[in-house]
């Protein structure tokens, strides 16, 4: 196991504060922030090439904080993968190998190893120059397990693949990580790939960890306007507190002139402000209903500005008609019972009030959540 | 269709090879072909050439020991003041060779200088004295080339290696140093040939002895010295001659590859 304990630490102008991880034995363990948000630091700082101005790292119980990186027992694949351009791909591979072991140890580690990830065929090439991105990534990879690390640390390691080859990664990766039972840090700006890979992820904006917690809970719950946004809650309104719903456990918001019922915050003032996220795809488009006879809860009318299409669906930018400076994005699936959307066109959309997120701009700043692996 | 920009660049290359001809065919055309044949055969320039060769690279190999860790050093440590110190390091790179050769005198005249001088060995009109001038002046052209070279290189693959187990000597030594190659072997071959051709430090520390400190440059000066303008030009082909088969010799033995 891996903790993190009020690790902090400044570069330039750029600072991590008080940072606290867990990282289970044999969980995979994803950190999702935006470009700039100091994951690579992170990642430096636990594996020792960095050293934290305040703060612990304990593996096993161990502090390891003052250990130099060669002692820690971890691997590394970052970013740009680090290749060494000097060595073919079997001695990139084994590189960590042959320092202490045996040669004829060295090759049984290397061709497993590259067996495993489909490579075996690459090892007689002398240069990693002429290599594919995959390929790459997978030598990578492979030079990483060789060494037979505590755990393993990735830094964006699918970032220039097409996406078909990153699911084939993702895949294989997975695979490796039950047969080696390996601990795995990854860092990403891509939260699909937290949700694929990650037992569990932690949030990280600005050099801070906003959230903690399972994929599914992160996403169904993010704690701060700035985990929603990070997290693609397309719409994001500005929106006060009015009072009590019509059912019990419910509230009414007041957004983009629109009196958006949700669940109750208790204890909420009324002028409260807040913010009201909703997912585009979440946001429901009443078909069949005339415009303008909207009686139901969270029916609104609105008017269609933009259509953007997207690979299988395409995304309505649109207006309430309440209050035009508002936009909203909803997301429908092409060939949507056969509607056709056209700018200027009105049409009724629904906020379903189960997948409103509220989150409250006066209160102090976000803490972390931590939750337990489950 | 060639661009302008290409054009430009054709007329920059064919006036770069027009100049070194001019140069070259001045000096044949003026001793004609067989001439630095003929001064071949006399043993005073062999002996000159013998010389002019040991020094320089005795010189250039001692500044390189030096010049790599520190212009590795200099590449990977951040600390305040690193460019001025940086720039003080080169100072003889921008320091007119006599005024060079005019400081190593007075640091043999005084001081630690003169005890070593007394007690260890002779370098004022010694070929130590020779070596040294000549390391001074490849040492901060050595430095300043491996110091772009670490520098261009990712720490990156440092780190890597040191998670893979490796001492910061060990990524240095199988990770950082093959990859500095192709700029050990530059800095190396420029500095043997700055310091197979240096003149003015050699001489003004180790004088212009006929026969005991008599490197090419000197043997030309001599030459000059004594209106003996054929040998002297002679002994410049020569001397061309000498550095260029040293650079391709050092330049096959080390070739750059491509990595």
């Amino acid at each position: 196991m891996i903790e993190i304990r009020e690790l902090g630490l400044r570069r330039g102008g750029f600072s991590l504060a008080g940072i606290d991880l867990k990282v289970e034995q044999g969980e995979c363990f994803v950190v999702v922030g935006p470009s700039g948000a100091g994951k690579t630091l992170l990642v430096e700082s636990v594996l020792g090439v960095h050293q934290p101005d305040t703060g612990r790292v304990l593996v096993d119980g161990q502090d390891v904080t003052r250990q130099p990186p060669e002692q820690r027992g971890f691997s590394y694949v970052p970013q740009d993968l680090a290749l060494f351009p000097h060595l073919g791909v079997h001695d990139n591979i084994a590189f960590a190998r042959q320092r202490r072991l045996p040669r004829v140890d060295v090759e049984r580690t290397v061709s497993e190893v590259a067996g495993w990830l489909g490579i075996d065929n690459l090892l007689a090439r002398r240069s990693i120059g002429n290599l594919s991105g995959g390929e790459k990534q997978r030598v990578a990879l492979a030079r990483a397990l060789v060494a037979a690390p505590r755990a393993l640390f990735l830094d964006e390691p699918f970032n220039s693949l097409d996406s078909a080859l990153r699911v084939e990664l993702y895949r294989e990766l997975g695979e490796l990580r039950r047969r080696m039972r390996l601990t795995t840090m990854l860092v990403t700006h891509d939260h699909d790939e937290a949700f694929v890979l990650g037992d569990r992820m932690a949030v990280m904006i600005d050099g801070r960890i906003l959230q903690v917690g399972a994929p599914d809970e992160v996403y169904r719950h993010p704690a701060t306007v700035d985990v929603a946004r990070l997290l693609l809650v397309e719409n994001l309104l500005r929106a006060e507190y009015v009072g009590p719903g019509r059912v019990a456990g419910t509230a009414f918001y007041r957004a983009a002139g629109m009196d958006i019922q949700g669940q109750a915050r208790p204890g909420c003032p009324a002028g409260r402000r807040l913010r009201l996220g909703i997912r585009a795809h979440h946001i429901r488009v009443c078909e069949g209903e005339r415009p303008g006879t909207n009686e139901h809860a969270n029916r609104f009318t609105v008017q269609i500005r933009r259509v953007a299409p997207r690979a299988g669906r395409r995304v309505l930018e649109v207006v309430p008609t309440s209050f035009p400076n508002q936009i909203l994005h909803v997301a429908v699936s092409d060939g949507n019972n056969g509607m056709h959307y056209e700018e200027a066109a009105t049409l009724t959309v629904e906020l379903p009030p189960e997948h409103l997120l509220l989150f409250d701009e006066e209160a102090a700043p976000e803490v972390p959540v931590s939750r337990e692996p489950q | 269709m060639r661009s302008w920009f290409e054009g430009v660049l054709l007329v920059a290359v064919g006036v770069s090879v027009s100049l070194m001809l001019f140069l070259i065919a001045a000096q044949v055309s003026y001793t004609g072909a067989a001439a630095p044949f003929s001064v071949l055969a006399q043993g005073d320039v062999l002996q000159a050439i013998r010389l002019s060769v040991v020094t320089a690279s005795v010189a250039a190999l001692l500044a390189l020991v030096l010049a790599l860790p520190t212009g590795y050093a200099l590449a990977r440590w951040e600390f305040p003041g690193r460019s001025a110190l940086e720039c003080f390091l080169v100072i003889p790179t921008i320091m007119s060779p006599m005024a060079l050769g005019v400081a190593l005198i007075l640091m043999f005249r005084s001081g630690p200088g003169q005890w070593v001088e007394d007690h260890l060995l002779r370098f004022v009109f010694e070929v130590p004295g020779m070596i040294l001038a000549q390391f001074f002046v490849a040492f901060a052209l050595e430095v300043l080339i491996l110091r772009a070279t670490f520098s261009s290189q990712s720490p990156r693959l440092e780190h890597v290696a040191r998670l893979l187990g490796c001492t910061p000597w060990q990524a240095f030594r199988r990770v950082s140093l093959p990859l500095a190659r192709n700029g050990v072997l530059a800095a190396f071959v420029l500095g043997w040939a700055r310091s197979i051709g240096d003149f003015g430090a050699t001489s003004t520390i180790a004088g212009a002895v006929k026969g005991k400190t008599e490197t090419m440059p000197i043997s030309i000066y001599l030459s000059l010295a004594t209106v003996s303008l054929d040998r002297a030009v002679a002994l410049s082909i020569v001397l061309t001659i000498v550095s260029l088969v040293g650079y391709l010799a050092v330049y096959l033995v080390l070739r750059p590859r491509s990595t």
